[in-house]
């Protein structure tokens, strides 16, 4: 069976999909990814859609649900690479993509994976070493 | 009642059916790990847990 394949990169998660979506091959995909990054408790996951020219609103309702779900397993989800069309028709459809944050291309996303890390690692508290 | 509350643990599988529920945890933290849910309440509470200094007589 036709699988989209999940590479791991350090705390993060990248999916590259290159071809165009059907539904069962985006099911398949959403399972995956959970079952992936409960395995490596992942912190991020970026997706790359910038070879995805057509997107329905199932497509946008997957991409919505695996965003709740990293959520609910402690995990960003960033989409990158949205083709101009396809940014068009998800609003067309109504479908605001609660929780997903967008980045202009995998770089960007990058970047903002690790901000969001650097963020959440600043919120430690600083310990005062007053025995000394 | 004042008091916070931190989910961890969740299976992937539980996690599917949270979201296919149409159940909504954005108000909730949750976490992957007891470990990391721990490390969490600790931040909330500013306590920190370091290792003792020996007594050096």
């Amino acid at each position: 069976m036709e699988r989209i394949p999940i590479l791991k990169m350090g705390d993060f998660l990248l999916v590259t999909i290159q071809v165009d979506l059907y539904d069962q091959l985006a099911e398949n995909l959403e399972s995956d990814l959970i079952n992936t990054i409960s395995k490596h408790s992942s912190k991020g996951v970026l997706i790359d859609i910038s070879a995805v020219s057509i997107i329905d609103s199932f497509m946008g309702r997957i991409l919505g649900n695996i965003a709740v779900m990293s959520r609910i397993l402690d995990a960003q989800t960033v989409v990158v690479g949205m083709q101009p069309a396809v940014a068009i028709t998800l609003v067309e459809l109504g479908l605001s993509l609660n929780g997903v944050i967008s980045a202009l291309n995998v770089e960007k996303g990058m970047d903002l994976l690790r901000s969001k890390m650097q963020t959440s690692d600043n919120e430690e508290p600083e310990y005062d070493d007053d025995n000394e | 009642m004042g008091a916070e509350c931190i989910i961890s643990g969740i299976r992937p599988e539980i996690a599917q059916t949270v979201v296919h529920l149409g159940i909504d945890l954005s108000g909730i933290t949750t976490k992957a790990s007891l470990a990391s849910a721990l490390q969490t309440a600790f931040e909330m509470l500013q306590l920190a847990v370091v290792k003792r200094k020996k007594i050096v007589e």
